[in-house]
């Protein structure tokens, strides 16, 4: 049992984290039908960010962390001003090629322009085991959890409850409804760059310490969360979030009792089987071609 | 006129600047650098490629091999096998006197039957044992293979630290199953016992709490770890997560100043073996590893020194011979004694190549010390090879 919830908490603690990035995948697709590939480097570059003020400045955690999310809103704001708004008219698949470009422009920018050697990043919690119970765990996977969740929490309130987040709801829903309804929909879509930019590097930082930075780390949190959206459900924030979770604890699971060779074969697998019966997504809704 | 004059100097300076051009091209040795420049071994690959600049620099310096000047240029691997495949294709057509690189095993493995019919001797940084079984004579390793690191190590590990239960985490690649095959052989031929549990992982794999916690449903009290830096550390960081009391150990790549660097406390007590430490008592070692510390503000891995002396190796092949006829160079650098009498600059002290190219040197024994803000290889011991001339000599204890 002791193992058991060690490996509920391992899992979580990392589904989580896959979770608040695949929610970033969500929010675009859902406001401007943009799949972004380079979501795992709007992970990546904000941790860069975080090691050259907090590491190399040397300046203060908090102002270091407000420094980069004031770099990633940039980061995500440049995104649909320069990329987005003058490729979408081109369809999903021209944006889909492009992020990809972007990807690897991102990646490779770093690898030359600073180092390709993986950087250390100090951890924000004590990583000092607690045992209870016979259970052992540490008290760094139970703050990630906690952290992450009121950040999830606070962003569903945020999009249920104030005037801002059902003016995004109404974008998503249709955009010509809801530029009739007085919406500013360039504004909404601008605005949902810059919180899935801000969101991505809130994750960097809870990922940070975990995986460490390098350059290349992109390709594995964008890969992982693109599953976990996919499995959760496109269409829904939640669905993004479970699908996160699920991914975790399937990986984690599959390696404690099965095997630990083939870990991401049984995340594929979990994939095509939801694929199969509910292409749509463990929490999805089924939208209905016109 | 004065314009027309101005144009013609500068069209005849041109000429004569590419004209000659090819002339120095043509008397260059050149090394083609079959490296990992992006991708999972990024990283290494850029340690490699600083120790080949070095080392060219150094050379050429002093006058070159022979009077000529050593000559490099970098093909990626992208440390992806078959893209190695075609960087080795490419490098070749450039035409070099010999090849450096790549790290990873499994593109060792998928590369060098090239360099084999090609005649070009090629110095890689790869551990797999399956490399000397291939039957190449053109190539040679920059560090010592698994098939006389892992019992070195199993060795002190039997005998010193007599553990009840042994578990084994290896990369599953062919560098870490390799080295998985070559544990099990040894433990039970050796020392007559068993692996409690083998647990194969994904590259770059973030998060391990899954196989510790097999680990220490097994009650394992000594679990060897065979993974590349950045798994090494991340596991280092989950072991003190999950408080569990073993003793830690693994090839050079785990106590490497990457490992250390990432670890941090989390790596203090774990064991390691490496040919090559910046601290060791070893003068070249120690020499580089202050150059690399003074250009770039931290000490090097020891891909560093691997790189390096893929340079010099070339160098004393082609000074043994006395020419650059690559048939001539593959004989002598066969079952060769290399000190530092012969090639003054080279790392790792007596250096013995074996008739199948594996490197045969002395190994320091490590232990991760923690000063509070730095991890750092405290060497324990150091153990002579296997095989060559210093084999017979005894283990040499800084600390036990």
């Amino acid at each position: 049992m002791a193992d058991f919830i060690q490996l509920l908490i391992g899992g979580v603690s990392m589904g989580i984290l896959y979770g608040v990035v695949a929610i970033g995948f969500v929010l675009l697709w859902q406001t401007s039908q943009t799949i972004n590939f380079a979501q795992g480097e709007f992970v990546m570059v904000p941790m860069f960010l975080m090691v050259a003020l907090h590491i190399v400045l040397k300046i203060p955690f908090w102002p270091a962390f407000i420094l980069m999310l004031v770099g990633s809103a940039i980061l995500g704001y440049l995104f649909e001003r320069l990329m987005v708004r003058k490729l979408l008219p081109g369809g999903v698949l021209v944006i889909v090629i492009a992020t990809l470009g972007l990807s690897g422009f991102l990646r490779y920018g770093i690898q030359i322009a600073w180092t390709p050697q993986t950087l250390f990043f100090p951890p924000l919690f004590s990583t000092e085991p607690i045992r209870l119970s016979g259970i052992t765990f540490s008290p760094e996977d139970i703050w990630n959890i906690v952290f992450i969740s009121v950040i999830i929490v606070v962003l569903h309130l945020c999009i249920k409850r104030t005037k801002l987040g059902m003016a995004m709801q109404a974008v998503a829903q249709g955009r010509e409804t809801a530029e009739l309804m007085g919406i500013n929909v360039r504004h909404i879509i601008i605005l949902v760059f810059v919180l899935n930019s801000v969101l991505a590097g809130t994750a960097a930082l809870f990922a940070a310490p975990i995986f460490f930075v390098r350059y290349d780390i992109g390709i594995f949190l964008g890969v992982k969360a693109f599953v976990a959206a996919i499995i959760g459900g496109f269409n829904q924030i939640r669905g993004a979030l479970v699908g996160g979770l699920t991914v975790g604890l399937a990986e984690t699971f599959a390696a404690a009792y099965i095997t630990t060779a083939y870990r991401d074969a049984f995340v594929m697998i979990l994939l095509f089987i939801v694929l199969l019966i509910k292409p749509e997504g463990m929490v999805g809704i089924k939208e209905e071609a016109y | 006129m004065l314009r027309k004059t101005l144009v013609s100097i500068s069209i005849l300076s041109l000429l004569i600047f590419f004209s000659s051009a090819p002339a120095i091209a043509a008397e260059a040795v050149k090394i083609g650098v079959v490296i990992e420049m992006t991708g999972a071994a990024a990283s290494l690959g850029d340690y490699w490629t600083k120790g080949v600049k070095f080392a060219t620099k150094e050379i050429n310096d002093a006058g070159g091999i022979l009077g000529r000047p050593v000559e490099y240029k970098i093909f990626d691997t992208q440390s992806k096998p078959p893209i190695s495949v075609s960087a080795v294709k490419k490098a070749l057509a450039w035409g070099p006197f010999a090849l450096s690189g790549p790290i990873y095993s499994s593109s060792t493995l998928a590369n060098m039957f090239l360099s084999q019919e090609a005649k070009t001797p090629q110095n890689v940084g790869s551990e797999n044992w399956r490399i000397s079984t291939k039957g190449s004579k053109y190539i040679w390793r920059c560090s010592t293979q698994q098939g006389f690191e892992v019992p070195k190590l199993l060795n002190f590990i039997m005998s010193e630290k007599k553990p009840k239960a042994m578990a084994m985490l290896h990369v599953n690649n062919d560098y870490g199953i390799g080295a998985m095959e070559t544990t099990k052989k040894v433990l039970k031929e050796k020392w007559n016992t068993e692996l409690v549990a083998v647990m194969a992982t994904e590259q770059k794999q973030a998060d391990y709490s899954a196989e510790l916690t097999t680990v220490r449903r097994k009650n394992v009290d000594a679990l060897f770890i065979y993974f590349l830096e950045e798994e090494a550390a991340i596991v280092y960081r989950q072991i003190r997560k999950m408080g569990l009391k073993l003793v830690v150990f693994g090839p050079n790549s785990s106590i490497s100043e990457d490992s250390l660097r990432l670890g941090k406390a989390a790596a203090e007590g774990v064991y390691g073996m490496s040919g090559f430490e910046y601290n060791a008592p070893e003068p070249n070692c120690a020499r580089i590893s202050k150059w690399f510390k003074k250009q770039y503000k931290e000490w090097p891995d020891n891909e560093f020194m691997k790189g390096y002396n893929s340079i010099y190796l070339v160098k004393t092949g082609i000074e043994q011979t006395g020419g650059f006829d690559k048939v001539k160079y593959s004989q002598k650098m066969h079952d060769i004694f290399i000190t530092p009498k012969m090639q003054k600059n080279i790392c790792g002290g007596n250096l013995y190549y074996d008739d199948v190219g594996d490197l045969h040197l002395w190994d320091y024994l490590v232990q991760v010390k923690w000063d509070g803000t730095h991890a750092k290889p405290g060497i324990v011991a150091a153990l002579p090879p296997l095989k060559g001339p210093d084999s017979n000599k005894k283990t040499i204890w800084y600390e036990k």
